[in-house]
């Protein structure tokens, strides 16, 4: 569930990368990408293995040098040579890039040091970070004693250190207990809302779907489409489906359902009803009371909106995970 | 200077969390220092072989010299053969054969020559030779002046001769002493693991370096608002400061409890920082090219035992053979060891190590320049 937004200024994007074009030998890892992230939005980048998320967010955090096309940060333009627009960044990349021997605290340090904390302040930020991701009462453990799910989020904490006006991460949970998975999404919803820009890439739906106000499904170096997971579903033309069952009644429930305004379509699946309508959630309340009108004995009902799994195999033919 | 004091932070913890560094860079060298020092080194005299085949005057004298020494013990040989297996199963550590024209060499006015045989370079064998070698210009510069002193003053050869060996017994009886007091049986031994083990140690931290690659930490770092040629300063003198430390560490042992003279401080002084860039130089070569830390240490592990071999540190180029020796010079420890020799057993300056200093420097330049640019090639291209 989103949470109310802190602000969103309306000036200069956070993040605006223009016409980005990358390529390794002859192949196009990027082709012509353009995107911008606002303050305080989270922006994800939604595409299977290979797609070019990597290098359009490496290009975007001055890493890798692009062929063509244009990188701002606040406004001013990052390339791989440029220093200060990196300030603003915070980059947590797929790999675990922290120094395993080393304390989650003294790899903190370290960041720390490189962005240009020091004393007080820098060991203030370790505890707030450590404390955003769940680590506090680990912050002296070496990392490789940590599960994975841990070094994952001290991998975020990280990036979050020097309170970068923009977050990018690459797919932060591969490879996560779901418990992990669940508290990087809950930390990093937390920071969306306080108003940091993010930029997060994933091949997980779900994911996207849970943390992004707009999403740019990605395949083959380019942004197939772009937008929040409505509208992207609005394109696809796809119904919502309310998934009810009456108990033994699903004939005379059918009947009913099929009368109701809006309705495109009823299905009789088993014991189970389904029935294809537009904003589905907005015509629960006529549904439950004509099935309540005609004393038929609701026993379950469930929302099943069109996700962005079926966007992205609508417009490239393939699955997420292909 | 922000990023390079936070890499040389960094490289401070990870070193003190290495306890196989700690081996390698601390405990294995001074171990193998002692041992070799005590089994190869010793402060009793050393028992030479000598062969003569000649027993004309000048001869008869050179062994006298010889015998007088407090630093040597003869022992008479009348075949090279049985000399040679004594050599080898340690019963001398070196053998002389005084050739039978020796004596004409001196009287032609050559710089004479004598056959040295020495096994397996140790504190010992060097000694010997240094005694040898010492003997042989005694008795050569007596000869010669007797001749011509006889020649002018109309005096005879052995009037002539007595004088001059009155001159010569005190500088000779100077040479010994000098040679015994001075050389601590660990005086080759000391170095020679310096060197070898600078050389070990800092080819192994490349692996360090490879992982690092590979979690994506540099990456990270070139995120940050860093140059990369910062991260190459900074990762190099990290390893530099390793290599300083290291050799400040082994020295003062060599010092402290070895009984070590290393010579002059500041020619030594010198040595080290070159011998620790270049180390430094070599590491971050190999971290770069190497693609697992396996790897890496096995490259490095080989690679410095095998140019320590040729380097002299496991026995003296000397004793090698010229073709060699010289060949050893491929690798910067024989102009490392050669320095060293030069300030332990002979009281050099910075003038004369200067050549193999700035032969060694020649090495880190050339070495830590490839180093930094494939360094920065592949921290910019992860």
């Amino acid at each position: 569930m989103k949470i109310e937004k802190v602000s969103g200024t309306g000036s200069l994007p956070v993040l605006e990368c223009s016409h980005l074009v990358k390529s390794f030998a002859s192949r196009k890892a990027v082709n012509d990408i353009s995107f911008h992230i606002d303050q305080g939005e989270c922006y994800g980048m939604l595409g299977p293995n290979g797609a070019g998320k990597t290098t359009t967010i490496s290009i975007a955090c001055g890493l890798l040098q692009k062929d063509s096309g244009e990188v701002k940060v606040n406004g001013k333009e990052l390339n791989h040579k440029s220093i200060l627009p990196k300030r603003d960044i915070g980059y947590v990349p797929q790999d675990l890039a922290l120094y395993p021997e080393l304390s989650a605290s003294d790899n903190l340090r370290f960041f720390g040091k490189l962005y240009g904390l020091s004393g007080r302040d820098l060991e203030g930020r370790i505890n707030e970070t450590l404390e955003t991701v769940g680590l506090i009462d680990r912050r002296d453990d070496r990392i490789e004693s940590f599960s994975g799910g841990m070094k994952r989020r001290a991998n975020i904490a990280a990036g979050l250190l020097h309170k970068p006006s923009l977050l990018v991460l690459d797919e932060p949970t591969v490879g996560v207990d779901p418990q992990s998975r669940n508290a990087i999404l809950e930390a990093v919803q937390l920071l969306s809302n306080e108003g940091m820009a993010v930029l997060y890439t994933t091949h997980y739906m779900e994911e996207a779907e849970r943390l992004c106000d707009r999403v740019g499904i990605i395949d083959k170096g380019q942004i197939v489409a772009e937008g929040t997971r409505r509208e992207l579903v609005e394109q696809l033309g796809s119904l919502d489906r309310i998934r009810i069952s009456v108990s033994g009644m699903h004939r005379e429930g059918a009947e009913v359902l099929r009368k109701l305004q809006g309705v495109q379509e009823v299905i009789e699946i088993g014991d189970e009803i389904e029935v294809l309508i537009p904003q589905a959630r907005l015509k629960l309340p006529s549904v439950i009371e004509a099935l309540i009108e005609n004393h038929l004995p609701l026993t379950s009902l469930e929302v099943v909106e069109p996700n962005l799994e079926a966007v992205f195999l609508a417009l490239t033919g393939r699955e997420l995970r292909d | 200077m922000r990023s390079i004091h936070a890499l040389l932070w960094v490289g401070r913890r990870r070193a003190a969390k290495d306890q196989r560094l700690a081996g390698v860079a601390i405990l294995f060298p001074v171990v193998i220092m002692l041992l070799v020092g005590v089994l190869f080194g010793s402060n009793h005299p050393a028992p030479i072989g000598l062969i003569i085949k000649s027993n004309d005057q000048i001869t008869q004298r050179l062994v006298s010299v010889l015998e007088s020494s407090n630093s040597v013990s003869l022992h008479y040989y009348n075949n090279l053969p049985q000399m040679q297996d004594d050599i080898l199963r340690g019963r001398v550590v070196a053998g002389v054969e005084i050739p039978q024209n020796f004596m004409s060499q001196v009287d032609e006015g050559k710089n004479p020559s004598i056959d040295l045989i020495a096994p397996a370079g140790q504190a010992p064998a060097i000694t010997a030779r240094t005694i040898v070698t010492a003997a042989v210009a005694v008795v050569s510069s007596e000869w010669t002046a007797a001749l011509q002193a006889s020649k002018k003053n109309h005096i005879s050869l052995d009037k002539a001769l007595a004088e001059a060996e009155k001159l010569t017994n005190s500088a000779e009886t100077l040479i010994s002493k000098k040679v015994s007091q001075q050389q601590s049986p660990f005086s080759y031994t000391a170095p020679s693991n310096l060197v070898l083990f600078v050389f070990i140690t800092l080819l192994g931290a490349s692996s360090a370096f490879v992982d690092t690659r590979k979690l994506g930490v540099f990456s990270r770092i070139l995120a940050a608002p860093v140059r990369p040629i910062s991260v190459v300063i900074g990762h190099m003198l990290g390893l530099f400061f390793l290599a300083i430390g290291q050799c400040v560490f082994l020295v003062v042992i060599g010092r402290v409890m070895l009984g070590v003279n290393f010579g002059d401080p500041l020619a030594l002084g010198v040595l080290l920082v070159v011998l620790s860039l270049c180390a430094a130089g070599a590491s971050t070569l190999l971290g770069t090219v190497a693609k697992s830390s396996e790897q890496a240490i096995a490259i490095g592990t080989v690679a410095g035992i095998a140019l320590g071999m040729l380097g002299g540190c496991m026995w003296p180029t000397s004793i090698v053979g010229p073709a060699m020796a010289e060949f050893g010079h491929i690798a910067p420890q024989a102009w490392a060891m050669d320095a060293f020799v030069k300030l332990i057993y002979n009281g050099a300056g910075i003038g004369q190590i200067l050549p193999d200093v700035l032969a060694l420097l020649a090495f880190s330049v050339i070495l830590v320049v490839i180093s930094s640019t494939r360094l920065r090639h592949v921290i910019s291209n992860k």
